[in-house]
């Protein structure tokens, strides 16, 4: 595997602010092509500074973030670097402006200069690949919340990024809206092998990732396997963060002196063990 | 929510639905400064039919009265005024007032003026989809780029503000809903309560507007696009023969109505 993103001694502070009060303060992360990163951390703890650091949205203050070998200070590098790594943001509605969907989608394309055929064919391909093809000639607020996320995702696939940043895309979904962005992001992630870094408050979600990165105070707590994080409670309440559900009754059975290792990440996996 | 409809637009799939967005604006502009060349009731007459004729080919007869009905009270005002203000020889003696000859001739010139001029830049809203007039608005504006005239951001923030009108009114809803939860009362007859109450309303939409604004350029950002950098477009508008048909015939006509007027 070859490494897409690295983060060398990142620090980084909002305004003319003084140094003493760093969002985040020497960071050090790399991610590979092809990884499945979530990004946990309670609220205030620089998720999403760090993952507007990785298109160029944030210049670091101190220390360096290079995408693919090109670093982000350099101004001349950004166009690159963002068509490299796409960004879907919280909120839906703030990120969807064109009056139709299919335009919305052309929107980055258009911005490179592409011939229009070649638009076309790329708008068709990401809608399908999201499974809103039907849907290409709605208005916007005509959509779900799902619905309007997964445009957005597919106005960034139309790039054909290497990486996709996502910052928090289901905190404002109802759950059926969560699990088809969910299913969409992973779907990308396996069968177009991109990168995905998922910024995330529920812990269901992180669960489901092959890596997890747990920021707190402005610095990586946790690089690991998701499982064994929720694992460890004490490191988890000095966080400040809840383990999901299954986490948490597996611990509990574990504690009361049920003999199950301390791997099981899902409902199923439970089940088959103790029905064993 | 479904009842909003972006402007005025009715569609359709008539000629003047089909012809580019540029035919129609260059032959709007032309028919309005024509407007005031009209002399006499037979010109009246004839560009009256004229505009009728359009709207019936349009198939947007419907709306011609949902049009007309704002503009509808500064026909009758100016009419009434024109009626009475004007001296000349007395028709109508309404003892304070007296409606002159002139004043009426006057004032229903002035009215048909007013009536033709609402229908006719009317008819290119009422057959043009928003999308599509922002595209021929930035086409034409075009050429006067070299004058830093910043077309193609202006036509942006054209279509950006479309799309989030809707937006907009269900955010109004929402705060109002809020506001009223809290004892806000929108109706009230006293107006230092309904000015309180509004800005009530409208200092959290300003500030859900700035804040969506903000995220949205940076979404834009993330997406690659700069101010005053050159884009390429999903929908190009084409002149087609129809469109060249149109104004040529348009043109001709013009011609020969100013040479028949102010020549022969």
């Amino acid at each position: 595997m070859s490494i897409l993103i690295e983060i060398q001694n990142l620090a980084f502070w909002y305004g003319q602010g003084s140094e003493e009060v760093p969002v985040i303060k020497d960071l050090n992360l790399t991610v590979e092509k092809g990884e499945f990163v979530a990004v946990v951390g309670p609220n205030g703890c620089g998720k999403s500074t760090l993952i507007r650091h990785l298109n160029g949205l944030l210049i670091p203050r101190r220390g360096t973030v290079t995408v693919n070998g090109l670093v982000t200070a350099e101004d001349r590098n950004l166009p690159v670097i963002r068509r490299k790594v796409g960004m879907v943001f919280q909120n839906p509605d703030n990120q969807l402006f064109a009056a139709i969907v299919e335009e919305d989608v052309a929107f980055g394309l258009e911005n490179l200069c592409l011939p229009r055929e070649e638009i076309r064919k790329r708008v068709d391909t990401a809608l399908a690949q999201v499974g809103m093809a039907e849907y290409k000639q709605y208005p916007p607020h005509r959509l779900s919340g799902g619905q309007k996320q997964k445009v957005a995702i597919a106005g960034i696939l139309a790039v054909q990024p290497e990486c996709i940043l996502l910052d928090e895309p289901t905190s404002m979904l109802d759950p059926r809206g969560k699990k088809e962005v969910r299913e969409a992001v992973r779907e990308l992630n396996k069968r177009l092998g991109i990168t995905v870094i998922y910024v995330t408050h529920d812990m269901n979600e992180a669960l489901d990732c092959e890596r997890l990165v747990a920021l707190s105070g402005g610095n990586i707590v946790f690089d690991g396997k998701p499982g064994d994080f929720f694992a460890d409670r004490l490191r988890l309440s000095q966080i400040g963060l809840q383990p999901p559900p299954i986490k948490e009754l597996v611990n509990n059975l574990i504690n009361e002196g049920v003999n199950l290792p301390g791997q099981i990440n899902s409902t199923q996996e439970l089940v088959n063990v103790l029905c064993r | 929510m479904e009842g909003i409809v972006l402007g005025q637009y009715v569609p359709g799939n008539s000629l003047l639905h089909r012809l580019d967005p540029r035919t129609k604006l260059i032959v709007s502009a032309v028919l309005l400064w024509v407007i005031f060349l009209l002399d006499g009731p037979l010109e009246y007459t004839g560009f009256g039919i004229f505009i009728v004729f359009l709207y019936l080919l349009a198939g947007v007869t419907g709306s011609f009265l949902k049009i007309m009905r704002p503009g509808l009270y500064l026909v009758l005002i100016t009419l009434i005024i024109n009626m009475i203000l004007t001296p000349g020889r007395v028709i109508l003696d309404l003892g304070l007032v007296d409606i002159t000859h002139e004043g009426f001739i006057q004032g229903l010139t002035m009215g048909f003026r007013l009536v033709f001029l609402i229908s006719m830049s009317s008819l290119v809203t009422l057959t043009t989809s928003p999308v599509r007039m922002t595209d021929g608005l930035e086409l034409l504006m075009k050429p006067f780029k070299r004058i830093g005239i910043p077309a193609g951001e202006l036509a942006m923030m054209m279509n950006i503000a479309l799309r989030f009108i809707p937006t907009f009114w269900e955010e109004t809803d929402k705060i109002r809903k809020a506001q009223v939860a809290r004892g806000a009362d929108f109706d009230s007859w006293n107006p230092g309560r309904r000015i309180k109450y509004m800005t009530a309303l409208l200092v959290p939409l300003f500030v859900s507007a700035f804040r969506k604004a903000d995220e949205l350029s940076m979404a834009m950002e993330a997406r690659g696009y700069t101010v005053g950098m050159e884009r390429t477009s999903l929908h190009e508008l084409k002149m087609n023969f129809r469109d060249y048909l149109a104004l040529t015939v348009f043109f001709i006509s013009v011609a020969a109505f100013i040479i028949n007027k102010y020549i022969v």
